[in-house]
């Protein structure tokens, strides 16, 4: 059985669907060797990166959001791409509490994804989208 | 996403049932908002998380903007999570002054906080 293996996922942006992505993500993600625990960190990590793309990538409005996820060996892999108006400040958006919409949001999405997961990188263009790759690792177990 | 509200003395109590997140936190909220504002006595939330499977940020924003309103009440803000009926009291774990863990068996909890709230 080889040690790598992906999936591709394109969704309507729709605040239905992060439920299935992040169901989805977990899932093809079980393939490999995480505890509970680390299973539940990557659906919110997902989650929060899906809700980004909706809420703010897209406004809500229409918009396709793309999703890739890969393993290799013990490394997992997720991107999730959009297309919409992008992140001015890429940097200032991760800091905690960061928000676009302040009356209604916490400014925790980024947040949560550092701190479940061992590396996101963040790339975006005005207009043009955003993209977030985000990686775990399995920790090698002590038995 | 399923949720239940009961009002009883100073406290609304909370029952939710499924997943918290960017599809049925505004519902959520759009609820506990018209509660809070329809019954100004309100000064406790006793969230019933037994059945919650998954929450996110969004639906954590939801529960802490509450959290400062109770604050404004000077109340305080309950997660409760009884795991079964037999289970013995593990106690009740205080976050913070305000805002109070518990894994008592739900009905006793209930009926203890009941009278301490009345």
């Amino acid at each position: 059985m080889t040690t790598t293996n992906w999936i591709k996922l394109e969704i309507p942006s729709d605040t239905r669907n992060v439920a299935f992505a992040r169901t989805a993500v977990a899932l093809f993600a079980s393939q490999l060797d995480w505890t509970l625990d680390e299973l539940e960190d990557i659906k919110v990590a997902v989650s929060e990166a899906v809700s980004n793309s909706v809420i703010h990538g897209y406004e809500l409005q229409d918009g396709l959001v793309k999703i890739e996820v890969s393993y290799e060996g013990p490394e997992l892999r997720v991107v999730v791409e959009d297309y919409g108006r992008g992140i001015e400040h890429v940097e200032q958006a991760q800091e905690i509490g960061y928000t676009r919409l302040p009356e209604e949001r916490m400014g925790l999405g980024f947040t949560f994804m550092h701190e479940y997961m061992d590396e996101v990188l963040v790339s975006s263009q005005i207009d043009q989208g955003t993209k977030v790759v985000m990686i775990k690792r399995v920790q090698a177990s002590e038995s | 996403m399923r949720f239940r509200f009961e009002l009883e003395g100073q406290a609304l109590i909370a029952e939710l049932q499924g997943e918290l997140d960017l599809h049925t936190s505004p519902e959520f909220k759009a609820n506990l908002v018209k509660l809070f504002d329809t019954h100004p006595h309100i000064k406790h939330l006793i969230m019933h998380v037994k059945g919650l499977s998954f929450v996110d940020s969004s639906g954590l924003g939801v529960i802490l903007g509450r959290y400062r309103e109770l604050q404004q009440r000077g109340g305080r803000l309950f997660f409760c999570a009884a795991q079964s009926s037999d289970q013995a009291h593990s106690g009740n774990v205080g976050l913070s002054e305000d805002i109070g863990i518990c894994r008592f068996h739900l009905r006793s909890f209930e009926t203890d906080l009941r009278r301490r709230l009345r």
